[in-house]
């Protein structure tokens, strides 16, 4: 035998048709013989109707609502333009690590390749590197007056081979 | 999801398009404030697009975007409570074919069922919502909001029974 409070209490979700077979069952033998639960359940459904009369209306959403919120989120990503693809299919929005990932990364393979160049410059300088071909300075110098002075690797470059030059040169 | 974690901006240009009316929903139903919706609804796309390198598929993407959507509409009326009536909120009465009386009264009893509603405290209000305008069940209730079940069914037993008295105390429902 189940008491007012607990129907009651059980009301909602049996509206809601949540209840198990077991449950319901005893809710609705309650409800047959409690007038003042019954008439609770009455008005709880009177309640239900009359939400779900308000609910028929979907609510309006501002035709700009999504181009706002893209506009804003391009913004705060730092993307440009509609999509702002970086290849055909895809864009990405995480430029603030990504790019920063990719400076490190650049940062990196500098100093590596810097660290490597010299490494190759101090093998050439050992007693058994060939001397260039034809004893001269490489061809490549004729590029040397338009190379940027601050490239000191390819500085350092000339500078060795031009000094091997002259000691392997014929007196 | 995984798309847009993965750094794949029209993927979530898709996702907002396909949610907004969702998100915008559910914000104004517990908030009652048809232009702080939009902006509520505007701000839980961009909380998740900023954390979606932290975003776990453990559930869909309208929970997700539910639980983002009440915790911001909790937040906010937090802040502005009392809530108030929003002139965009008159409905059509919902009677096809009726007599200005029944307008009348139809429209009495919509009114006073708004009332009831911002009357109910903000997580009951969320509940009722999503169970009655988004039509979810109560264990969606449950995993969108972080309660168990049997936290909805008490949130969602004592809003109707709030609406139920509020309502008969001042017309016949």
């Amino acid at each position: 035998m189940v008491n007012c409070q607990t129907v009651r209490d059980r009301l909602s979700p049996y509206l809601d048709g949540e209840l198990g077979a077991a449950e319901r069952s005893r809710v609705e033998d309650h409800l047959g013989t409690c007038p003042d639960c019954s008439l609770h359940h009455e008005e709880l459904k009177r309640v239900q109707r009359a939400l779900d009369s308000l609910s028929r209306d979907p609510v309006p959403v501002s035709e700009d609502f999504s181009d706002q919120l893209l506009t804003q989120l391009r913004r705060e990503f730092h993307l440009t333009g509609p999509g702002a693809p970086t290849d055909d299919t895809s864009t990405s929005f995480l430029p603030e690590t990504s790019s920063m990932v990719a400076v490190l990364t650049l940062i990196v393979g500098l100093l590596v390749g810097t660290y490597l160049g010299i490494d190759f410059l101090q093998s050439l300088q050992t007693p058994n590197s060939p001397p260039p071909a034809d004893g001269s300075t490489p061809d490549s110098t004729a590029t040397a007056p338009h190379a940027p002075e601050v490239v000191s690797f390819r500085d350092a470059y000339f500078e060795l081979a031009e000094s091997r030059s002259t000691e392997n040169s014929p007196d | 999801m995984q798309r847009v974690a993965e750094g794949h901006f029209d993927a979530y240009e898709e996702i907002v398009r396909r949610h907004q009316d969702t998100a915008v929903g559910i914000a104004y139903h517990v908030i009652r404030d048809s232009d702080q919706a939009e902006e509520l609804a505007q701000e839980a796309f961009l909380k998740i697009l900023r954390n979606a390198e932290n975003y776990q598929p453990t559930a869909t993407f309208k929970t997700y975007l539910t639980r983002v959507v009440t915790r911001l509409c909790y937040d906010w009326t937090e802040k502005n409570e009392p809530v108030s009536l929003d002139p965009q909120q008159d409905r059509e009465p919902w009677a096809a074919h009726s007599t200005p009386l029944d307008d009348a009264l139809e429209e009495e009893r919509m009114r006073l069922l708004e009332e009831g509603l911002q009357e109910l405290p903000t997580r009951q209000r969320a509940v009722l919502v999503l169970q009655h305008f988004e039509g979810f069940t109560y264990e969606e209730i449950a995993a969108a909001l972080e309660i168990t079940v049997k936290a909805v069914e008490g949130l969602l037993s004592r809003a109707r029974n709030n609406l139920r008295e509020s309502l008969t105390d001042r017309i016949e429902i």
